[in-house]
């Protein structure tokens, strides 16, 4: 009986213990790529909390940054973020229960060849040791019906989250607007499954993410302002190119 | 005579590409570095994708209206200020005007230095 009872223990703190670290390899994110790269995969823990949307990448400009400095005007764009978010539809308005994004640093282009390998350098974004920036969405807050018709509804809400820039990780709340989209005569046409539409902008400050250089301030901008808009769709990327 | 006209004429045509190379970097956006485009087959091989883009399906749902329309940034060729590699993007105002520059004022320069150094020969003698 005693046996039993320290067996039973030990199980359950291994199973905490396992649950621990699911806990935390999502909370901290980098979920893994699918084996195509085309988008990650969703830990089950996510996928469990409501409706997987995947981020289509495509034609239209995912990412667009800016720097303004005194000696120098940069703008940089990436259509190639991948991730996904699992939305909450139960509620009075639909919530993102969880959501991770990549962008790859090398799918960034400032327009000249030079400078983009400058930006993945070691002196900069150090692609070689971090290939990726990321955001995981821990949860969304104030959502607020702002649009609506029969075909979509678009809501006010803010992302909260952490965005990961190298190896430093610091909270960030991004105000924001979603679409949803049902799939529809409309819709099939131009992607399918239900779609989801995210549009926000924000700040990066680069000495809270550790990145200093005696160019920032001249020729780099100490904040760095980003633009982001990602279209998802409940199909994955994955599934798309098996049907076609 | 002739050495004069053509002095004119060299000047002339140093200041002519001196100043198309100003226009067309002016006409091209007044980069500060030059840029080339990337080729349609690239761009569209890149996006991973056969369809065109769906912002024209969100355009009326509100989603800009907080901040507006997401900027594109324009693919096209523009001449740089300055240049922007070893490549083909060594081509720029300062690479087009600055021998132009350099050759114009050599030779309006150069006789007037030939000149002092017959000078101060014939002095010497």
């Amino acid at each position: 009986m005693r046996n039993g009872n320290r067996m039973a223990s030990v199980v359950v703190v291994l199973g905490l213990a396992g649950a621990m670290w699911i806990a935390g390899a999502s909370a901290t994110g980098k979920a893994e790529r699918t084996e195509s790269g085309a988008t990650l995969v969703i830990p089950a823990d996510h996928a469990s909390l409501g409706k997987a949307y995947y981020v289509l990448t495509g034609k239209d400009a995912q990412v667009t940054f800016a720097s303004d400095a005194p000696l120098e005007h940069i703008k940089g764009t990436s259509s190639k973020v991948v991730g996904y978010a699992v939305v909450d539809n139960s509620g009075e308005a639909p919530a993102i229960k969880a959501g991770e994004f990549h962008l790859p640093i090398e799918t960034i282009d400032t327009g000249i060849p030079m400078r983009d390998g400058h930006l993945q350098s070691e002196r900069w974004m150090n692609a070689a040791e971090y290939p990726d920036v990321h955001f995981v969405i821990a949860e969304t807050r104030d959502a607020k019906l702002e649009k609506e018709t029969d075909e979509f509804r678009t809501y006010s809400m803010t992302l909260v989250g952490d965005m990961t820039v190298r190896d430093e990780t610091r909270e960030m709340k991004i105000p924001a607007m979603v679409t949803l989209m049902p799939a529809s005569e409309r819709t099939k046409f131009r992607a399918p499954g239900d779609l989801l539409a995210i549009r926000c902008d924000f700040e990066i400050l680069l000495s809270e993410f550790k990145i200093s250089d005696m160019a920032v301030g001249l020729k780099v901008a100490e904040t760095i302002e980003l633009e982001t808009r990602l279209f998802l769709s409940t199909v994955s990327p994955d599934e798309m190119r098996k049907s076609r | 005579m002739l050495r004069w006209i053509a002095r004119i004429v060299i000047v002339t045509c140093c200041l002519a590409v001196m100043v198309e190379a100003a226009v067309l970097w002016r006409a091209t956006g007044a980069e500060g570095y030059t840029k080339y485009p990337k080729p349609a087959e690239e761009e569209s091989a890149e996006s991973g994708s056969e369809d065109g883009g769906l912002s024209d399906l969100f355009s009326d749902t509100g989603l800009e209206d907080a901040h507006g329309e997401l900027e594109e940034l324009p693919n096209k060729f523009a001449l740089g200020l300055a240049p922007s590699g070893p490549d083909k993007h060594v081509v720029s105002l300062l690479t087009l005007a600055g021998p132009a520059g350099l050759a114009a004022l050599l030779t309006l320069v150069m006789p007037a230095l030939g000149k002092r150094g017959k000078k101060n020969g014939a002095s010497e003698e």
